[in-house]
């Protein structure tokens, strides 16, 4: 009788492959390689901020969460700020990205996360608020950081800012940055060799 | 009164530059002496406040393996860091691994055959990242002292217990028994992976049970199995149970950086019954692309 039992759960775990396989179409996951699903944010100062207005750019959706110590590794290195004002300065739209729920770390009132940023000198496009975690769903964020690159509308690199998954400082000078490597690839027109490592951090708290 | 308030304020300062530990650290040795050319376990114990943990070698999907810095006297050398089998810690979209309550993270040091009667002192420097809704870098500076005496002295009984608490979590090698009485296959499914064991004619003496009924997989390679929050572990018991069990693992989604050729990690057939896996591929040709 167990065993039966044990058996049909692994048959509906082989029929639930093929519907899962079906929910990553472009309309509701991001994939790599395929056009990235839409939403819509406001920023921290008010400002509403569509994806797709950014179809004929180069997008970076950065998670964030000021509190995680993988996130504070990056910002008191400066590292993420230099790589914001870096890209921005190319043309490229930074968009950061918080999807912490009320009441869990990272969610904070807008002037709040404006203050936050002016003390880090932040240079994203935008700061994104997402506290119900549509867009962090959507595009399957799962640490902060966890980086996305977009180049005209297709996912071109998801995962890991670096290949260090420390919070110590020290670390950053010797990192290998993926995101750099692959927002240089896609301004030069070339093929991302990197499309993907798993991301480390903080897990969102969604 | 001055000086009081700059103290008070120096603490605040410190307060706050480093939160308070939620996790306990210790080094401690098996043996309460080291021989010349002798060999002591020593294990670093962490002790985690309640709803809090720390991070086994492949921490999932979030979080980070802790680091354990050896600082030794000349001529000695630290053994490759074991790790007990972890526990999975569920989040709202992530499965990580680690340690909650207590673990002993060992490693064998071996002394050179040089060395005079008097002590040495293994130190070593711990960072780990404890997490409980947040999370928290934490390290610790460490050393234990240890007479150099030609013969062996009897360790303390309750260092004893601890370390019998975490080496019954040891996994075992595939070549130690019962596991060398095993055999093991890896196999690649459209959208799952495989793990069979099987110990043809005797019974595995196995539990099929998934979710937590036994067995579990920790995978070493987060681009192969799935860190799967749903029941991701179920037991597929075929014609010849209870001699041979096949266990199906959700196939990471996310594309492989290369091809991996072997299926690795700790398979916990039981509490504190386990064995590090590492099992080739059965079918190159099922072997995961990378995209």
């Amino acid at each position: 009788m167990k065993g039966s039992l044990v058996i049909a759960a692994a048959l509906v775990i082989a029929a639930a492959a093929p519907s899962r396989a079906a929910k990553n179409t472009k309309t509701d996951t991001a994939t790599l390689g395929q056009s990235v699903p839409d939403f819509t944010l406001t920023d921290s100062t008010g400002k509403k901020h569509t994806l797709s207005e950014s179809k004929d750019k180069v997008v970076v959706l950065e998670w964030l969460n000021y509190g995680c110590p993988f996130v504070k590794k990056q910002y008191n290195s400066k590292n993420m700020q230099k790589l914001q004002k870096e890209y921005g300065d190319k043309g490229v739209v930074w968009y950061s990205i918080i999807s912490s729920k009320k009441g869990k770390q990272g969610n904070y009132p807008p002037d709040e996360i404006n203050k936050m940023n002016q003390e880090r000198d932040g240079h994203a496009a935008a700061i994104l608020l997402d506290y119900d975690g549509v867009a962090g769903r959507m595009f399957d964020a799962k640490t902060t950081p966890d980086m996305f690159v977009i180049d005209h509308g297709v996912l071109k690199y998801s995962g890991a800012i670096d290949d260090k998954p420390s919070t110590d400082l020290e670390d950053v000078p010797t990192a290998h940055n993926f995101v750099r490597d692959a927002l240089d690839s896609v301004l030069a027109g070339k093929p991302v060799k990197t499309a993907y490592i798993k991301s480390y951090g903080c897990g969102v708290k969604y | 009164m001055n000086i009081l308030i700059g103290a008070l304020l120096l603490s605040l300062a410190s307060a706050q530059d480093n939160p308070p530990s939620h996790v306990k650290a210790e080094l401690i040795a098996e043996q309460a002496s080291i021989q010349p050319g002798g060999k002591v376990t020593v294990a670093l114990h962490l002790t985690m406040q309640d709803g809090w943990h720390t991070y086994w070698r492949n921490p999932g999907d979030t979080g980070m393996a802790t680091i354990v810095k050896w600082k030794l006297p000349p001529g000695f050398k630290a053994g490759e860091l074991q790790w007990p089998y972890p526990t999975r810690f569920v989040g709202k979209r992530t499965v990580s691994y680690g340690y909650e309550k207590e673990t002993s993270l060992f490693s064998d040091i071996e002394a050179p055959a040089s060395i005079k009667e008097g002590s040495v002192t293994i130190a070593a420097k711990a960072e780990w990242l404890e997490c409980k809704d947040i999370c928290v870098p934490g390290e610790a500076e460490l050393s234990v002292e240890l007479p150099v005496r030609s013969a062996r002295l009897p360790g303390n009984q309750i260092l004893s217990d601890v370390f019998s608490r975490a080496l019954s979590k040891l996994p075992k090698k595939m070549t130690q028994a019962p596991f060398s009485k095993w055999r093991f296959s890896a196999g690649a499914m459209p959208g799952y992976i495989t793990l069979t064991f099987e110990s043809k004619p005797d019974p595995l003496g196995v539990h099929p049970g998934g979710q937590y009924g036994y067995p579990v997989f920790f995978p070493d390679d987060n681009y192969l199995v799935a860190n799967d929050r749903l029941a991701g572990f179920h037991g597929y018991m075929g014609p010849e149970w209870p001699a041979s069990l096949e266990m199906r693992m959700q196939m990471s989604k996310t594309p492989s950086t290369g091809q991996v050729p072997i299926l690795a990690g700790v398979l916990v057939v039981a509490p504190d019954q386990a064995v590090e896996i590492s099992v080739p591929f059965r079918d190159s040709k099922t072997r995961r692309k990378p995209l």
